[in-house]
């Protein structure tokens, strides 16, 4: 017992004077955190982040825990270090199952002394824009008045038509006759009207066609799906992944180059970049936190449906996965077939010239009638890419002799043939 | 005066009808079974599975057309033993994979590797993922076209497997394009 307690005492102080040791170790360096903030980014964001875990651990702190020496090791050779059998060096490596983090014999001592500060002093406090300030009313986004205009158009043409009546009596006054009320004046003009019939006649027959053309259309309209925008079960936006974020179409729709449907992408392809991106760092128009800093509600969502769990960087085991409902928007019906691949690689479209630019689609929506029609059209329209398809060599010499060098269009390749797509 | 009225009315109505304000609903068909047929639409969700998905995995065991086994395994061994001992096959080594290589390589990682491989795509200078590595061996002094393969299968840090989304074929066409990217950075 006597032995024991003495020994703790021992080891707490032994603990104090290494903190101690290594707290004046970690003021010994000078290092510059803004040179530091930038290789951190280059080469050690991917796996570490200062105040969360990632791959690797949260790195706030890392210097009081550690020495100078041993983190110029660790960091330029870690496998080395572990070799040499450091104690230190392979708890960690235990402790985080093992992933082998990268060597980095390219980082100079001084380079690591300024990622080091870097952990320390950590981001530069982001400017606070003060809303509600004397300039702020200028970024005010501008509203659309046309509805008041026109209602304050409409006020003033019945202004000026009662003036106009009124002046009108006060003329007929003058001249010593009775004054006439706009109405009455109105409902003899109407009966003048109601009883010519030359003008009914024609007042029918515009009419009527008026209304002909208008249930034309509507029937047309019928079946025609255009600018159909459901609600989707996730808040995605195109405009963000495909237009800002700059990632190609074919990454999370991998299989439109090569099956009849352009698929929806598997949670796995969400989870590509969003085991890293949460959404956290997601700023509004005025520069601050959207979600104060706390996960996306949204991407939240895929970790749900899966069971990722985000704080402890794993998949949950024996999780019953729930699959996101998400709702179709582009549906030909059943009587009519439609391939993408054979738009997308032989074809040699791109996704845009059906789908619209979904690339600033905030909320994606049908862009497209995806009639019959409009198929026809652009089979006469388009010309066959014949170029990079060796399949077609041959078959397009002998169209060139065929048609004497006019263009070769997806109709005279027989695309407009019923049995090419309706069987 | 009367039928006027009502002919008017009719048109308004008409013209009101046809426009379908309603975003949130695909609207009406003329003949519904024709665009409805009875077989199951792509993710339809289907009673007939007991998990209610009409996309059902393959059996276990079934070997698709054109399947390649990987037999290494997502592990640091199975890292080092992909790196040591696979190689490119000969067949991807021609310009025709380098040029198609390239197209896949634009489609699947430049958005975070960078056209050129120098780890700067859009993503990274957006800060929206960080720390992507240049190609150059000074970064990444021990890669192999085996270790890059292994990588596009199993991913490695926090890129996830590519390994659904592109094929065998394809894969190596991308390993070939980035050896090519590697020899470009030095």
């Amino acid at each position: 017992m006597y032995t024991t307690s003495k020994l703790k005492r021992f080891a707490s102080l032994f603990a104090v004077i290494a903190l101690m040791l290594f707290s004046s170790v970690a003021q010994a360096f000078e290092g510059d955190a803004k040179n530091g903030r930038k290789l951190f980014k280059q080469n050690c964001a991917s796996c570490h982040k200062l105040d969360k875990k990632l791959v690797g651990p949260a790195l706030t702190g890392v210097t009081d825990k550690y020495s100078e020496d041993w983190l110029l090791q660790w960091i330029r050779n870690n496998a080395e270090l572990r070799a040499s059998g450091d104690e230190d060096a392979l708890a960690i490596f235990e402790e985080y199952n093992g992933s082998v983090m990268s060597a980095f014999p390219a980082l100079s001592d001084q380079d690591i002394f300024d990622i080091l500060q870097y952990t320390i002093d950590g981001d530069p406090k982001p400017v606070v824009t003060t809303a509600g300030g004397g300039g702020g009313v200028a970024a005010a986004p501008a509203k659309d008045y046309s509805k008041e205009i026109v209602i304050g158009l409409g006020l003033l043409l019945f202004v000026m038509i009662s003036l106009l009546a009124r002046m009108k009596n006060t003329l007929r006054l003058v001249n010593g006759q009775d004054p006439v009320s706009i109405l009455d004046e109105a409902g003899w003009f109407w009966g003048r009207l109601i009883n010519n019939k030359g003008f009914v006649t024609v007042a029918t027959i515009v009419v009527t066609i008026a209304f002909l053309n208008q249930l034309y259309w509507f029937m047309m309209g019928i079946g025609v799906e255009q600018n159909y925008q459901p609600e989707q079960p996730i808040a995605f936006s195109h405009a963000l992944h495909a237009g800002e974020n700059q990632i190609d179409c074919n990454y999370c729709h991998s299989s439109a180059r090569h099956s009849k449907h352009s698929g929806i992408p598997s949670a796995n392809v969400c989870m590509n970049c969003h085991m890293y991106v949460d959404g956290s760092e997601i700023t509004d128009d005025a520069g601050n936190l959207k979600y104060d800093g706390e996960r996306s509600p949204e991407i939240a969502k895929i970790y749900a449906a899966i069971g990722w769990d985000a704080d402890e960087r794993g998949y949950i085991e024996n999780y019953e996965q729930q699959p996101i409902k998400w709702v179709r928007i582009h549906n030909l019906p059943d009587l009519a077939y439609f391939n993408h691949s054979q738009h997308v690689n032989a074809g040699q479209l791109e996704c845009q010239e059906c789908h619209g630019p979904v690339e600033t689609m905030e909320e994606m929506y049908q862009y497209s009638e995806l009639t019959m029609g409009w198929c026809i059209n652009c089979h006469r329209e388009t010309e066959v890419q014949f170029e990079k398809n060796g399949y077609y060599q041959d078959f397009h010499e002998e169209l060139t002799e065929k048609y004497h060098g006019e263009k070769i269009t997806a109709e005279k390749i027989g695309g407009l043939e019923c049995g090419k797509c309706h069987y | 005066m009367k039928r006027i009225t009502t002919i008017i009315v009719l048109t308004a109505s008409a013209a009101l009808a046809s426009c379908n304000f309603d975003k949130s609903t695909p609207g009406y068909t003329y003949m519904d079974d024709m665009y409805q047929s009875p077989s199951l639409e792509t993710y339809e969700p289907s009673a007939q599975f007991a998990n209610g998905l009409s996309a059902q995995l393959p059996v276990e065991g079934t070997v698709p057309r054109g399947y390649h086994p990987y037999e290494f395994a997502n592990s640091n061994e199975g890292y080092e033993a992909a790196r040591t001992t696979l190689a490119l096959p000969t067949e991807f080594d021609s310009e025709e994979a380098l040029a198609e290589g390239k197209e896949l390589y634009n489609i699947f990682c430049d958005h975070c590797h960078g056209e050129k491989g120098d780890g700067n795509g859009p993503l990274v200078m957006q800060e929206k993922i960080l720390g992507v590595p240049s190609y150059a061996s000074s970064r990444l002094p021990d890669i192999t076209p085996g270790s890059m393969y292994h990588v596009i299968m199993h991913g490695k840090g926090i890129m996830g497997s590519h390994a659904s989304q592109l094929t065998y074929d394809e894969r190596w066409k991308i390993v070939r394009y980035v050896v090519k990217l590697r020899a470009d950075q030095e």
